[in-house]
């Protein structure tokens, strides 16, 4: 049996040590010990009772002291003031011993300490608990709620109690007045603006438990500085002010304040947006950034959503006020201290529409196109935010958008709208939902393109004509617009989608995956371009388009084989064996401008480490060490400053030798190999494409620079041509096309004016359809999907995806 | 040890035996110790001397161990020392009283000390009735079977002594009674017994001999194996639950079983008369209804007689006039039969107003007939409104609240020793001023102006308002202790007080002084309960004892003695001849006492059906039953005549914390509410009163309308010091409907008697009281506290 008794003799000693009691012998403290035991059981049973009948559940200490008083003995002093309970502590290595930290506090401070104030006086307030059996929601009564306040308003509320100084008086004196539950309650409670807001929110009394909500005595009441508040956010930002687009024009450049309240790119839509609502007065500026701050925004969230409401339903002809909406919704979004979720549902329809209404704005010339991004991106923000929470919210969004784009009935800035938006939702939605639809919606635009084709439309994109409608005024032009912005849109949506999976890829350093899918690339893209450039050269003053495609397909067997074998025959091999594959370039066509170079290099001290570079590269091409110093050098010729030209010189001698860096010694093997298995095709008579189908052997090996559009023969050139290409390349990013192709032109049928022929011929035995259908899938092959939308979109595709210099880098 | 010191040690020896001659023989042949040689051959003969003292007393109670006195003594210092045992382990150890008093009984009769025998029996008989107002049969069984035993002759013949005696076929282990105690307790009784040294040894050996002392780890309460005999009694006494089918038969059949069998239940077999008295309010309102009533059936009838007899007369036709006298005729019958039922409804038997009991003051009477009048009916359909009334900044000091009878006054007993009366209209008035103020500070300033024109006093600041005394607030100070129970007289104008410094006060509420002071209990006094037609008063305390006062005397002038705890609790039965007490703890009972002998006339055991002790008690207006709540949630109601149990809330349904306060409505007690440590007020529906009212409502006919009609307005009137009353009558129609929605669903769902009706939470208080005013509003109160540390 377990000794029942708490008190042993040990504690006896314990506490005759205490009190100075040295000697205390072992029979004294087991008498002892059973006695004080029955003593405190006594005064502890005596306390209970005590508390019992004072109706409470908590023993004090004032019951304790009852207790002794009780047995006539003296009370324990110190004890007795409840507001500052006595704070147990826990004796270190001993679980179950705790005892009362009792420190010295010096006379001094208790006399010279000031007086406390006099605690609030007792009094009773009468409220309806129920009324013939039915409880009042009032907020005097705990509302039962099985589902927990939000956490912040929780703390917000537990904050108000805190500030509302009498505590639990003056939240229950609070409580008493009904009708005041919204008013401010304390003047020490403005400065706490965010505890009052939300408190008020809350019902204006703390929350007593999780599970438990404090029921509004009536719908809603505003205090009446939000009233104004309120009033003065609608006037601002109702009625953007003439003026202000007067003297917006300087204004362009502060969007400093609302980079970070809208996060789209004003300064580079100025142009378009001229005027459009962009440029905000200070005071707006103010207002929106209160909208973005106050804490005490949740209150008026019914409010604002009702505003947004009702501008857009009735500002549907005026963008500025539209733009306005927008901000406001995107600063309430940035609030932390807003919750829309509850409103989320009637904020939704007003940005849907903004993103595809039929028609926004005086009439088709204005650039509605602006509003409809801006919307697209506050969307996409808001299913960001509340996607986690409210998993259907994108899936319904993105579902009202596809559903938009494939009703054909729909006008087409409702169609852009749409693409933006899933644009907007991030690649994964593109990719699945979007790149699916791509190939019958394309068929379907077709015919309203400007040049009725998409390389019209690429051509008018790349142009940078989206400021204005195509010259072919009126209702056609307008339409053929339209139809160029929704193609500028879904291509920018696929490029975009394509180029950041392909990112991510690179960056997973997978080289493997991206190698095999450049080579499919490069399988399919090679012969179409020497087809395309037989064609181009058979039929030169045909403008490439999509209608022709059938017949310089049709032409190709005809001339492809000549101008293939032309090509193959151009950059002759260099038959060094000694030279390893690796780094085996056909040799440069003769430049004095490198020679002279060279010999200043050789005669020049200074440059004893290019001899040296160029002594060990030629001393072993194949070697790792020289495989890098080729790789930097031809890097080396893209810089722009003088060493750019020893580089070159250098890659020139080596060039002479054979040598040449890997990439471009892949360049060279890969466009052998594939004029080899053109002109085969074109000997055997067979259409180019099914070229693809006797595997190029060298092509297996993987380009590192596969995803380049530059045609093989540029990479076969000089260095200079190569700096050419390069300098191509970076333009055609900038997405400067008509110079992109001048420089294609200059540099002999490479960039656009190869790619661009790289029409709509089978590229693959499947489908474009089959492939881009399957496009979503992680393991989808991303060479097909890039060949099919090349197929689709035509060469400009290719330029929204990665250029070859960022590919090398990031592969090594 | 020396010659001589054994010649000293029997020599004491027979000085204590008293054994005079002896001594006087004996001392002539002692031979006289040497004398001491050294101080240490004195010291050395002075321990073993001092040694052998205590080893005489034990001699002497050794040989005393065949003296019978030393056995009723043992006896009694063994109860004593149960009762005054922790109140926790008293239970235990109580079940070792009977096992150890048959044995001692037997081992008395054994001695051939029949008187001795005879004395203890009688004492133990007395002891039980007293204090527990019955026994088991068993234990009656026991006591008629030891009667019968008075020689050491009957005792060898019978069976029942030799199995008790370990004589008989199961040898000493079957004489053995398990007892299972707690390690503490048992603890307890083996320092106890080993403390008292040898006068301990006998009662040791009985206590070794009759009993199997089992310990069980665990608190006291945590042994079901082991029933207390409370509970035994208790189901017993209630026969077998609510159903009741068998417990008038298995009654009948104890008392069949022997006298002493009818004995045990023989306070519960008293003859108590629960009627209500004569002329009370109640009847007083019913018979001036039947009155108006009744002239009015007359009137009527007479002018639908005179109105046919009229054309029948202008016509001249005999059959007609025949015909009228025919109708007047039956109107009349039809009058005559319904005051006829209106008597009948007046249930249950009126008992003759005693002469000790004052009249009503008259203007309480005209008052009360006014209230009921305006009374609103409350039932299971008709659920009642409830006003709470919130104790701020009570910081846990609030002890005990209760109202008048129309609410507009609470008076209050705080932990600071302070009862306060608040004045419910004057409070409401300052909060109304506060709001207005602190709204007309809001817009700016405040600085309004009257709508004529003139400029308004300018309202104190709420700052001012709030740091300010709130008014309507009398502070009656007097009492040396904390003040745990409060209540008004029936005239409203006296305050009753009862203090843990053990006296009770009388306060003028008017004057705000203290009148008289009632210092009878020693111990604090936890209730104190004024009598409902005024001039009598009752008090309950840690003493164990209920006492009952008139006004005028500051002696008790009955004293109602038999609870085994702390009496808790205190209620006047609305007869005002009875008093009904409840103790917790070790006693676990509700008693009905009789306030003109002072004796207990009926017992109700808690036992299981209401685990815990009890904290509260509500009689029933027809005084029919009696329903208490316990610090563990349950409520139990009993009814009264037969001390059977009625009902028992269910676990799910009950509180979950301690039921603080009970009230049933007035009028015909349909419903039941209870407040409780949960921060909830229940309501219950009280079947038998609802048949009545029923019963009453149908015969009455078509009375009810204008009591509903005055219902709402007793409502409102009774809450006029409410602040949300607007919105209360706001609402009142849609409650109305949604009330009446929900009683009839639960109406139709069939359900035991005191199904619960309604449960509504208060937001953070305690429910500390619970009245129904005279026009039935439920009024609650409570202190606010914010949960979490003690603030």
């Amino acid at each position: 049996m377990s000794n029942p008794n708490f008190i042993t003799p040990g504690s006896i000693r314990a506490i005759a040590l205490s009190v100075d009691v040295t000697y205390l012998t072992e029979e004294a403290a087991k008498a002892l010990a059973p006695d004080v035991e029955y003593r405190l059981r006594e005064v502890i049973q005596d306390a209970l009772k005590f508390a019992r009948h004072s109706k409470r559940t908590k023993l004090t200490t004032q019951d304790i002291n009852d207790a002794l008083r009780l047995r006539n003995i003296e009370p324990l002093y110190g004890f007795l003031n409840n507001n500052d309970p006595a704070k147990f502590v826990r004796a270190t290595g001993a679980p179950d011993l705790y005892f009362v930290r009792d420190d010295t506090v010096p006379l001094e401070q208790i006399t010279c300490a000031p007086l406390p104030k006099a605690p609030a006086a007792t009094t009773v307030m009468p409220h309806w608990l129920f009324i013939n059996g039915v409880q009042p929601q009032t907020e005097e009564n705990a509302a039962v709620d099985p589902r927990p306040a939000p956490k912040r308003q929780r703390l917000a509320a537990g904050a108000a109690a805190a500030g509302a100084g009498a505590g639990a008086g003056a939240a229950a004196v609070a409580g008493q007045a009904d009708a005041v539950a919204g008013q401010k309650r304390k003047p020490g409670q403005d400065g706490a603006d965010a505890a009052g807001g939300a408190a008020a929110a809350a019902g204006g009394a703390p929350v007593g438990q999780p599970g438990e909500r404090v029921a509004m005595p009536v719908a809603h009441i505003l205090s009446d500085e939000m009233q104004r508040l309120l009033q003065q956010i609608k006037a601002t930002l109702g009625n953007p002010s003439p003026a202000t687009l007067d003297a917006g024009s300087d204004e362009r450049g502060e969007g400093g304040l609302w980079g970070c309240v809208l996060e789209l790119d004003a300064a580079e839509r100025g142009a378009g947006a001229n005027g459009s609502g962009l440029l905000l007065t200070p005071m707006q500026r103010a207002v929106l950034t209160t909208v973005q701050r106050d804490p005490g925004m949740q209150q008026l969230l019914p409010y604002l959503t009702k505003h947004v409401g009702d501008e857009v339903a009735g500002g549907l002809r005026q963008l500025p006020r539209l733009h306005m909406v927008l901000r406001l919704v995107q600063a309430l979004m940035l609030n932390p201290a807003v919750s829309l979720e509850p409103y989320l549902h009637s904020l939704m329809p007003p940005l849907l529409t903004c993103l595809m209404a039929k028609s926004l704005g005086n009439g088709p010339t204005c650039d509605h196109w602006a509003l409809r991004d801006a919307a697209a991106a506050v969307v996409a923000r808001i299913c960001g935010r509340f996607g986690e929470p409210y998993y259907s919210l994108q899936v319904k969004v993105s579902k009202q958008l596809l559903r938009a784009l494939l009703d054909g009935s729909k006008p087409l800035p409702t169609h852009y709208g749409a693409v933006a938006g899933l644009a907007a939702l991030g690649p994964a939605t593109v990719r699945l939902l979007l790149l699916p639809q791509l190939e019958p919606y394309l068929t379907k635009l077709q015919p309203s393109l400007p040049g009725g084709g998409l390389a019209g439309a690429a051509a008018a994109v790349a142009g940078g004509s989206v400021g204005a409608p195509a010259p072919g005024a009126g209702k056609e032009g307008v339409r053929q617009f339209e139809a160029t912005r929704v193609y500028g849109a879904l291509l920018q949506a696929a490029g975009s989608a394509m180029y950041d999976k392909l990112m991510a890829v690179a960056a997973d350093s997978l080289p493997q995956h991206l190698f095999r899918t450049a080579g499919r690339v490069r399988r399919s893209l090679a012969p179409k371009q020497e087809a395309e450039a037989a064609a181009a050269a058979a039929t030169p003053t045909t403008s490439p388009g999509v209608k022709q495609e059938p017949a310089a397909a049709g032409a190709a067997p005809g001339v492809a084989a000549p101008a293939a074998a032309a090509v193959v025959a151009a950059p002759p091999p260099v038959a060094n064996p000694a030279i390893p594959e690796v780094v085996a370039v056909p040799a440069p066509a003769p430049d004095p401008t490198m020679e002279a170079t060279w010999q200043r290099l050789q005669s020049d001290p200074k440059a004893t480490q290019c001899m040296q570079v160029f002594q060990v590269i030629t001393a072993n091409p194949g070697s790792k060490q020289s495989l890098s110093l080729l790789e930097s050098l031809q890097q080396l010729t893209n810089r722009a400053d003088g060493r750019a030209n020893s580089g070159q010189a250098i890659l020139y001698q080596l060039g002479k030798l054979g040598i040449g860096p890997p990439s471009a010694a892949k360049q060279y093997r890969a466009s052998v190999a594939a004029a080899a298995a053109a002109a085969a095709a074109a000997a055997k008579g067979q259409p180019v494409a099914n070229g693809l189908q006797s595997p190029p052997p060298a092509g297996a090996g993987g380009a590192g620079s596969g995803m380049s559009v530059t045609p093989p023969g540029s990479a076969l050139r000089t260095p200079g041509s190569n700096i050419a290409a390069a300098g191509g390349q970076a333009h055609l990013g900038k997405g400067g096309r008509s110079s992109g192709a001048a420089a294609a032109a200059a540099a002999g049928g490479s960039g656009a004016g190869a790619a661009g022929g790289a029409g709509s011929s089978e590229p693959a035995s499947r489908s474009v359809r089959a492939v881009l259908a399957e496009s979503w899938r992680e393991d989808a092959d991303l060479g097909e999907v890039v060949g099919a939308l090349t197929t689709l979109f035509g060469p400009a595709f290719l330029t929204r995806l990665p250029q070859p210099p960022q590919l090398p880098i990031m592969t090594l | 040890m020396r010659d001589s010191d054994w010649d000293q040690l029997f020599l004491q020896y027979i000085r204590k035996r008293g054994l005079r001659d002896v001594e006087e023989r004996f001392v002539q042949h002692v031979r006289q110790p040497p004398p001491p040689g050294d101080k240490e051959e004195a010291a050395a003969v002075a321990a073993g001397v001092e040694m052998a003292s205590v080893l005489i007393d034990d001699l002497v109670c050794f040989a005393a161990g065949h003296e019978a006195a030393v056995y009723g003594d043992a006896y009694e210092a063994l109860v004593n020392w149960v009762d005054s045992c922790l109140d926790m382990y008293r239970p235990e150890l109580r079940r070792l009283l009977h096992p150890v008093f048959v044995r001692l009984y037997l081992t008395l009769v054994d001695m051939e000390a029949g008187r001795e025998a005879a004395a203890l029996l009688a004492r133990y008989r007395a002891r039980v009735l007293a204090t527990l107002g019955g026994m088991r049969r068993a234990a009656a069984n026991d006591l008629s079977q030891l009667a019968a035993l008075t020689s050491r002759s009957l005792l060898r013949g019978s069976a029942f002594a030799a199995a008790r005696l370990g004589l008989g076929p199961g040898g000493p282990a079957a004489a053995k009674t398990a007892v299972s105690l707690s390690p503490y307790a048992h603890d307890l009784l083996m320092r106890w017994l080993h403390t008292g040294g040898g006068r301990m040894l006998p009662l040791l050996s009985v206590v070794n001999s009759c009993l199997d002392l089992q310990v069980l780890e665990g608190l006291p309460k945590g042994a079901p194996a082991a029933p207390v005999p409370d509970d035994d009694l208790a189901d017993e006494l209630a026969g077998g639950g609510p159903g009741g089918a068998g417990g008038p038969g298995a009654d009948e059949a104890g008392a069949d079983a022997g006298a002493d069998a009818a004995e045990a239940n023989m306070v519960n077999r008293t003859e108590i008369k629960l009627g209500l008295l004569q002329g009370n309010v109640e009847d007083v309102y019913r018979e001036q209804q039947e009155k108006q009533k009744a002239e009015a059936a007359a009137a009527a009838a007479a002018a639908a007689a005179a109105g046919e007899a009229d054309p029948a007369a202008a016509d001249g036709q005999e059959p007609q006039t025949k015909k009228a006298k025919k109708a007047a005729e039956k109107a009349a019958a039809a009058a005559a039969a319904a005051a006829a039922t209106n008597k009948s409804v007046v249930r249950g038997e009126r008992i003759e107003h005693p002469p000790f009991l004052p009249k009503l003051p008259d203007d309480v009477v005209a008052a009360a007939l006014r209230d009921i009048s305006l009374r609103a009916p409350v039932s299971a359909a008709t659920p009642p409104s409830c006003a709470f009334f919130t104790f701020v900044n009570a910081k846990q000091t609030l002890n005990c609240s209760t109202f008048n009878c129309d609410g507009s006054k609470i008076v209050a007993g705080f932990n600071d020793s302070s009862v306060r009366v608040y004045d419910m209209p004057t409070i409401s008035q300052h909060h109304a001023l506060l709001r207005r103020s602190r709204r007309g500070q809001v817009p700016g300033g405040g600085g309004g102006t009257n709508p004529d024109g003139t400029p308004a006093p300018a309202p104190p600041s709420a700052d001012d308002l709030e740091e300010s005394e709130p008014p309507g607030t009398l502070y009656l100070h007097g009492h040396t202790a904390a003040v745990h129970a409060v209540d008004f007289s029936v005239d409203q104008r006296l305050v009753l007080s009862g203090s843990s410094d053990g006296t009770v006060r009388v306060w003028g509420a008017e004057f705000g002084s203290c009148l008289a002071v009632y210092p009878g209990h020693v111990f604090p006094v936890w209730d104190v309960a004024a009598c409902p037609l005024g001039h009598w008063f009752a008090s309950a305390g840690a003493d164990r004892v209920a006492r009952l006062w008139v006004s005028e005397r500051t002696q008790p002038l009955r004293l109602l003695v038999g609870h085994n705890a702390d009496v808790d609790v205190v209620r006047w039965h609305p007869n005002c001849c009875l008093v009904a007490t409840a103790a917790g703890q070790a006693d676990r009972t509700v008693r009905l006492w009789d306030v003109r002998e002072g004796k207990c006339v009926r017992y109700l055991p808690c036992g299981r059906t209401l685990p815990g002790s009890p904290t509260c008690l509500a009689l029933s207006p027809d005084g029919s039953q009696i329903a208490a709540g316990s610090d563990e949630g349950a409520v139990a109601v009993w009814d009264l005549g037969t001390a059977r149990r009625v009902a028992a809330s269910q676990p799910a349904a009950a509180h979950t914390g301690a039921v603080w306060c009970l009230a049933y409505s007035q009028g015909d007690g349909c419903v039941l509410a209870s407040g409780g440590a949960d921060e909830t007020v229940r309501l219950w529906r009280n079947d038998t009163g609802e048949a009545l009212a029923a019963a009453g409502v149908a015969a009455a006919g078509g009375g009810s309308g204008a009591d509903g009609e005055g219902g709402a307005e007793g409502g409102e009137g009774a809450a006029e010091g409410a602040a949300g009353s607007k919105e209360g009558s706001g609402k009142d129609g849609k409650g109305d409907a949604k009330g009446d929605g929900k009683g009839d669903g639960k109406g139709a769902k069939p359900a035991g008697p005191y199904a619960q009706l309604g449960r509504y939470r208060t937001k953070s208080s305690p429910v500390v009281s619970l009245a129904f005013s005279s026009r039935n509003l439920l009024l609650a109160a409570g202190p606010f506290h914010r949960r979490g540390p003690i603030t």
